[in-house]
């Protein structure tokens, strides 16, 4: 192969200091592992986690729809830019050279149109964070897992206290009158749980009777209660009240406490999309709104984790979503808790969800499409590309089968070349030096110069040899080279680094 | 040296060569038309005697081939040479793939089949990729990386019920699998020479009779004689024989390789070409496993190669579902009528040393 030097093959061929050394002082690990800061959050089991607080075991979401076991996890500390990437659904920070599933968009007029885009599904692959700019595409997987629960079974013993509750059903049955009073509870719903004042209130707008008769009628039907209509007119609000302290306990169980945290419970989200359109029917009915005329329709929440559910959900029906934060703010006196915005413009999408609440859009008015999926993945514009300087710790995972995970806006991938440097240190000086890779020839002759080049040397010089110096030794390197396989010196000084801190703790005790 | 890149290309066979140097400087002349001078004429007797020892082989009319550049001109004469919907498949040679993908530029649309883990190509999307104003199906004989040879004739009757035109690309097949035209449907057969041990730069292409293709190249075309002579040669000096002696030399190299630990073949048992083999090593890199053998002096080439700033899979693994982890310690084997069983049984020894080699280096062996 003409595009490495003699010495490079020189050096691949009989690779020098190679192995595990057995008393090794400090070992350095370096890579291309996708390494993100610690409050990413990744998408597990239906709801959110950031990655700090993932644990081997945890079920992620993968590119492919479907949850994987998280395998190994990893910590490290890391000096350097941090590059953010934002979509209508999210952001997402990472290490440079981490692997994304985008699509390059060609420079030219002709891929302004979103027609002309779609062409290019075919060229989706594992981009480098660094090489995407504003207008390539990412792509976002469909959650694929279906499971069908046809009921849920209770199992309360009645509270001593409780005199007034009406016995109901041990069994409920999974459907979509049920689940769309899901809905309405998840957006207009608070439980309250003070002793001999346990109950649940839906509040409705004055505007919304026909929903009012709607829950009411399904909590006759589900739990054979009559449940309360309460006007309040000087709130403008029409309360639905269930008196019973079972209902309260099941949906405080199932949908979480106080309306920040309000979520989906992982069996519903993976329930048959068709069945979901009754819970994404309830959830518009309460908290969010469609204008046939413009056409427009929208969804707010104060729930970070309902909101990202929601997401999965449409896009689980063809909808396509896109998320706004809204800030803290006080209007009319009133203060407005910050809030999350899922917005519905695409003309396809508010059609397949005018459908899901009975009505029928009365504009022909078309509107931009800028997103749009396929049975896989859905397909979002990059609006903003930021780098910035980070120091502090970043985290990667290992997934089985997949190797991928998903975060708000993107699907993330650890691959790359792997390399461990062993080394042991005497009187601050390198004495032996060991080590381990896996990739190209390029890799393995850098690695093998440089533990030649760093034996011997005190910490403080090994600490200055670079990538530079280490492609100069081996007389050059081509240049797709210097990126991605040239790693052996930042494993070297991860290794110092990690002996180092190992020593400060044994002469600080 | 050891040459096993025979799916790329092939070693000219040496008696190939004096027909191939008579048409050059001693019956050098081109004849354009019927009453030319009968020196000139000799070129003609030369074209139709090659015509005919091709259509022999497929079965069909001498004058229903042409010839060309090779399998990239002949392929996009084709798809160039036709208006309207394009069905071919995810694993085509990149002459397909890239002309495609100009056609969409300029505005028609395609369709690419997929295949399943073996490369076998998705029968029932084909049924349903059918359109009203679809002109052309192209798809390939056999798989240039993983052998795959795909049903042809269940292909050719589907598009002869829907009368579509039937292209197939027989470049890695022609002379190791059967092809009729005439059995199997086909209206439009891609053919090569370099592959058989023929010269480099000529290539075929079988238009059925009646068959309608806007032409790529207008005006008179002075035609590589040599070339078509030596497509000719290298035509007859094949035997059935040395189809034999490749199949047994795969068959042996699978068993052996099969025996190194976290190995897969990629692409079917059956049904493949018989010189093809594509295997991939876990836990190490596929650049590395060539560069060794290069210096060993056996030349092969690998599944995956560094473009840009990543490791990307080929194509043809990607559409059959591998991902990164198996592709990228992946090389390909391209047997040829002159391996011998000699040079097989070093490839091994060096292939077992070099894996065993890298994976020892390797932080990640289990």
């Amino acid at each position: 192969m003409n595009i490495y030097t003699e010495k490079v093959i020189e050096h691949f061929k009989n690779p020098r200091n190679q192995g595990k050394l057995k008393d090794y002082d400090a070992v350095g690990e370096k890579g291309n592992p996708i390494c993100v800061p610690p409050a990413t959050k990744i998408f597990c089991n239906s709801e959110t986690e950031v990655i700090k607080n993932l644990e081997i075991g945890d079920r992620v979401l993968s590119h492919d729809g479907k949850y994987h076991k998280v395998k190994k996890i990893y910590k490290r500390k890391y000096s350097g830019n941090l590059v953010t990437i934002k979509t209508g659904l999210g952001e997402v920070s990472a290490t440079e050279d981490h692997h994304i599933l985008a699509i390059k968009i060609p420079e030219g007029q002709k891929f302004y149109r979103t027609e002309n885009r779609k062409k290019l599904v075919n060229n989706k692959f594992w981009y480098h964070i660094s090489d995407l700019k504003r207008r390539d595409l990412l792509l976002y997987p469909i959650l694929k897992e279906i499971k069908d629960k046809k009921s849920i079974e209770l199992s309360f013993k009645k509270s001593k206290w409780d005199f007034r509750s009406k016995e109901i059903p041990k069994k409920i049955n999974l459907d979509e009158d049920f689940l769309r009073l899901c809905g309405y509870y998840l957006s207009e719903g608070s439980a309250r749980t003070k002793t001999s004042q346990t109950y649940v209130t839906l509040t409705f707008g004055m505007k919304d009777k026909e929903h009012v008769k709607d829950a009411a009628k399904i909590v006759k039907k589900i739990f054979g209660i009559d449940a309360k209509i309460n006007y309040k007119p000087e709130r403008k609000t029409i309360n639905v009240v269930i008196y019973s302290v079972e209902v309260t306990k099941i949906f405080k169980i199932l949908f979480g406490k106080g309306a920040e945290n309000k979520r989906i419970p992982h069996f519903m989200m993976i329930l048959p999309p068709m069945k979901q359109k009754g819970l994404i029917s309830g959830l518009w009915k309460g908290d969010g709104y469609l204008n046939p005329k413009k056409p427009r329709a929208g969804y707010a929440t104060i729930s970070y984790e309902l909101s990202q559910q929601i997401k999965t959900l449409l896009l689980r029906q063809g909808i396509i979503p896109s998320i706004y934060k809204e800030k803290e703010k006080v209007l009319k006196g009133v203060k407005h808790r910050k809030s999350y915005r899922i917005h519905i413009g695409d003309r396809f999408s508010l059609k397949k969800l005018a459908k899901i609440l009975g009505k029928t859009l009365t504009t022909k008015k078309d509107s931009m499409t800028i997103s749009w999926m396929d049975e896989n993945y859905l397909y979002t514009h990059i609006s903003k590309v930021e780098s910035k300087y980070y120091n502090g710790y970043v985290h990667n995972l290992d997934v089985e089968e997949s190797k991928t995970y998903v975060t708000e806006p993107a699907i993330l991938h650890n691959c790359g070349d792997v390399m461990h440097i062993y080394i042991k240190v005497k009187n601050d000086r390198i004495v032996d030096i060991g080590w381990e890779t896996m990739g190209c020839a390029a890799a393995i002759a850098t690695t093998s110069i440089l533990s030649e080049m760093a034996k011997g040397k005190t910490l403080d010089e090994a600490m200055k040899l670079t990538r530079e110096n280490v492609a100069d030794e081996l007389d050059g390197l081509p240049p797709v080279k210097m990126h991605c396989s040239n790693l052996a010196a930042d494993a070297l000084h991860e290794a110092i680094k990690n002996y180092r801190e190992k020593h400060k703790k044994v002469k600080s005790k | 040296m050891i040459y096993l890149d025979n799916t790329t290309t092939t070693q000219m066979d040496e008696r190939v060569l004096p027909f191939m140097k008579r048409y050059q400087t001693e019956e050098y002349g081109v004849a354009i038309s019927d009453y030319s001078p009968s020196f000139l004429m000799k070129s003609k007797e030369a074209l139709k005697n090659v015509q005919e020892i091709i259509a022999g082989k497929i079965n069909c009319k001498p004058e229903e081939i042409t010839f060309t550049s090779g399998q990239a001109e002949s392929n996009n004469q084709v798809l160039k040479g036709v208006k309207g919907h394009i069905i071919t498949t995810k694993i085509e040679h990149s002459s397909i793939i890239e002309t495609c993908k100009d056609l969409e530029k300029k505005g028609y649309s395609i369709t690419y089949i997929g295949v399943d883990k073996e490369g076998f190509i998705d029968l029932g999307q084909l049924k349903k990729s059918l359109r009203n104003n679809t002109v052309l199906v192209s798809i390939q004989h056999a798989n240039q990386e993983v052998g795959t040879i795909q049903d042809i004739k269940k292909i050719g009757l589907l598009c002869r019920e829907h009368k579509i035109l039937f292209h197939v690309d027989a470049s890695q097949s022609f002379l190791k699998e059967l092809i009729d035209v005439q059995k199997m449907n086909i209206d439009l057969l891609t053919l090569t020479a370099h592959l058989i041990h023929g010269p480099k730069g000529i290539g075929a292409l079988y238009i059925r009779n009646g068959t309608k293709l806007e032409p790529l190249v207008y005006g008179t075309r002075i035609f590589d004689i040599p070339g078509i002579a030596g497509f000719g040669e290298a035509i007859k000096l094949w035997g059935s024989k040395d189809i034999e002696k490749m199949r047994s030399q795969k068959e042996k190299l699978i068993k052996e390789l099969k025996k190194i630990p976290n190995t897969s073949i990629f692409g079917p048992i059956n049904n493949s070409l018989p010189n093809t083999l594509f295997v991939g090593f876990k836990f190490i890199e596929g650049e590395s496993i060539v560069l060794y053998l290069d210096t060993e002096g056996i030349v092969l080439s690998t599944g995956s190669a560094c473009a840009g700033k990543g490791l990307r899979p080929s194509h043809v693994l990607e559409a059959m579902g591998y991902n990164e982890e198996y592709s990228h310690g992946s090389i390909r084997i391209g047997l040829s009528r002159f391996t011998t069983s000699e040079e097989i049984d070093i490839t091994l020894k060096k292939i077992k040393e070099i894996v065993e080699k890298l994976r020892k280096m390797s932080p990640i062996k289990k």
